[in-house]
């Protein structure tokens, strides 16, 4: 499915390489054990847009997860920026500044304004001066139509304005990669539009994204390459035009079908 | 009117207060000492062996519970007793040290043991979300609970410690019992030489109400320290 890719890319090209990771949740005492991620290999070059498509419990947040090492692995590698994410030895705190990751309950800093959001992880985490940080999140919060809406605290604000405040978040630590969990899933559908009309602009602007979505007009507008998962496993990775219009898996043809894009 | 105010007098006469101010002022200032410096170290403390039972390590697990046990099941009294006669005849050295120095390292021992249950659930109370939020822009496990868990945490159960801190001003109380001369104490005496209980132990009463009222006040103030005023609100 990759290779293509793979063995056109040079080194300097690549920003994420995903090869054969395993995940196993253990069992606790309520459930058996998950094996979440199966033989799980993908690369994505810089400034590439994936999406990753699937059913639910398929473990597309946790390869998403795996990728900043919210989540351990228990086999195989990952890589992103050249940087071991799966090596024991890895600052993963200071590589985490360069992955960027939006939840669906956006997850911001609840004690805290939007600006502060903002403003506190560079300054805290970077060493960036408060100067620096406070004009950076002026510019990004505006960039993400957000300004207005800088001193309100989280539970004030609407799911869409969360959700804008947290990719300025985000963005204000200037990743090289963002990762995108199903940032619209929590949202009311008439802010879903606006989220994802920035998310596309940022691709427009060659960031590297790696988008778990259900927005199937997104992956067919915005990804370079769309990852269909199942029971932890990547099934088919193809252009969008491929998977849309001729998938090769039954399985991928039939979540098409049950989410109605096929 | 003056007849009021005589009937007043004889209830309650604030001249006999005055008269022993400077032992009420020497009670309040053990007593501030000791819950003081008590409160300061039980919440270091209990910050400890709230990470230790946090920590899933089994030794420091079964060595921060069987501490909070051990403190839970038997009397303050006890405690204060067996550290006031028991650390001077293990450490000599602790023989020559004040009763207060020793009453207060008793509370603390105690306090701790409360502390470190509320400041545990405090970081349980903490949705794992703002933990994940933490954890991606990059901050160290350090920063997580500095910036994130602690200023979350603490404000959830601030009125779980300002309970206990209340307790822990009360409990300052049963120093008296190893001589430390506290704000009972100065009661006492006022009512053994003058046979005042009312001016003797209302005092008493009313101070130990002033000191709960100011930590209210501090209370309200670490709560907007740590918390902006509008993070609760509803949009
Ligand atoms: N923290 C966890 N502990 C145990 N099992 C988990 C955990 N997170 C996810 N799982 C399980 O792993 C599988 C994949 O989950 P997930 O990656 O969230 O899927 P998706 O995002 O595609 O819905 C599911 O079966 C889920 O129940
Ligand atoms: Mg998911």
């Amino acid at each position: 499915m990759l290779q293509a890719r793979k063995a056109g890319s040079q080194a300097t090209t690549v920003s994420i390489e995903i090869q054969n990771v395993e995940k196993r949740y253990p069992a606790t005492g309520n459930g058996p054990g998950t094996h979440a991620l199966r033989n799980v290999s993908l690369s994505v070059s810089k400034g590439e847009v994936v999406v990753i498509i699937g059913p639910s419990g398929s473990g597309k947040s946790t390869l998403l997860r795996t990728i900043n090492a919210l989540e351990t692995v228990d086999g195989g590698s990952i890589m992103v920026d050249g940087v071991s994410v799966t090596d024991k030895a890895t600052n993963l705190p200071a590589f985490r500044t360069r992955v960027g990751m939006v939840f669906q309950h956006f997850n911001l800093f609840l004690h805290m304004t939007a600006f502060r959001n903002v403003v506190l992880p560079p300054i805290a985490v970077k060493g960036v001066s408060k100067a620096d940080a406070e004009a950076a999140a002026n510019k990004y919060l505006a960039r993400v139509g957000m300004l207005d809406r800088a001193h309100a605290y989280p539970a004030q604000l609407s799911g869409g304005q969360q959700q804008r405040i947290a990719i300025a978040r985000a963005l204000a630590m200037e990743p090289q990669v963002m990762l995108f969990d199903e940032a619209t899933s929590a949202l009311d559908p008439e802010a879903v539009g606006g989220v994802l009309d920035l998310m596309r602009e940022l691709a427009g602007e060659g960031m590297t994204m790696v988008v778990v979505t259900h927005e199937m007009s997104f992956a067919r507008e915005v990804a370079d390459r769309v990852v269909f998962m199942d029971a932890g496993a990547i099934v088919e990775t193809s252009t969008p035009e491929e998977i849309f219009q001729n998938a090769k898996s039954e399985r991928t043809q039939k979540f098409l079908s049950l989410v109605g894009s096929a | 009117m003056s007849e009021f105010w005589s009937t007043v007098q004889s209830v309650f006469n604030y001249r006999f207060v005055l008269q022993y101010q400077d032992q009420f002022l020497l009670g309040i200032y053990n007593t501030i000492i000791a819950a003081g410096l008590s409160l300061v170290l039980s919440l270091t403390f209990g910050f400890v062996v709230a990470l230790m039972r946090l920590s899933g390590r089994k030794p420091l697990v079964y060595a921060a519970t069987s501490y909070i046990q051990i403190i839970r099941s038997t009397p303050l009294l006890l405690q204060i007793y067996i550290v006031y006669f028991g650390l001077p005849s293990l450490i000599p050295a602790m023989g020559r040290m004040p009763e207060i120095v020793l009453g207060t390292i008793a509370l603390t021992l105690h306090t701790t043991a409360y502390m470190s249950e509320i400041i545990r659930s405090g970081i349980l109370s903490v949705p794992r979300g703002q933990r994940e939020g933490a954890i991606a822009v990059g901050m160290t496990t350090l920063q997580q609970y500095r910036y994130v868990i602690l200023p979350q945490g603490i404000v959830n159960v601030i009125p779980a410690l300002l309970g206990q801190t209340a307790i822990l001003i009360k409990d300052t109380s049963l120093l008296s019992l190893i001589t430390v001369f506290d704000i009972v104490s100065a009661g006492m005496l006022l009512n053994s030489d003058l046979v005042r209980p009312n001016e003797g132990f209302l005092t008493v009463a009313a101070i130990f109400f002033a000191f709960y009222l100011v930590m209210v006040f501090v209370s309200h103030l670490v709560e907007s320290r740590l918390a902006g005023r509008g993070w609760r609100s509803v949009a």
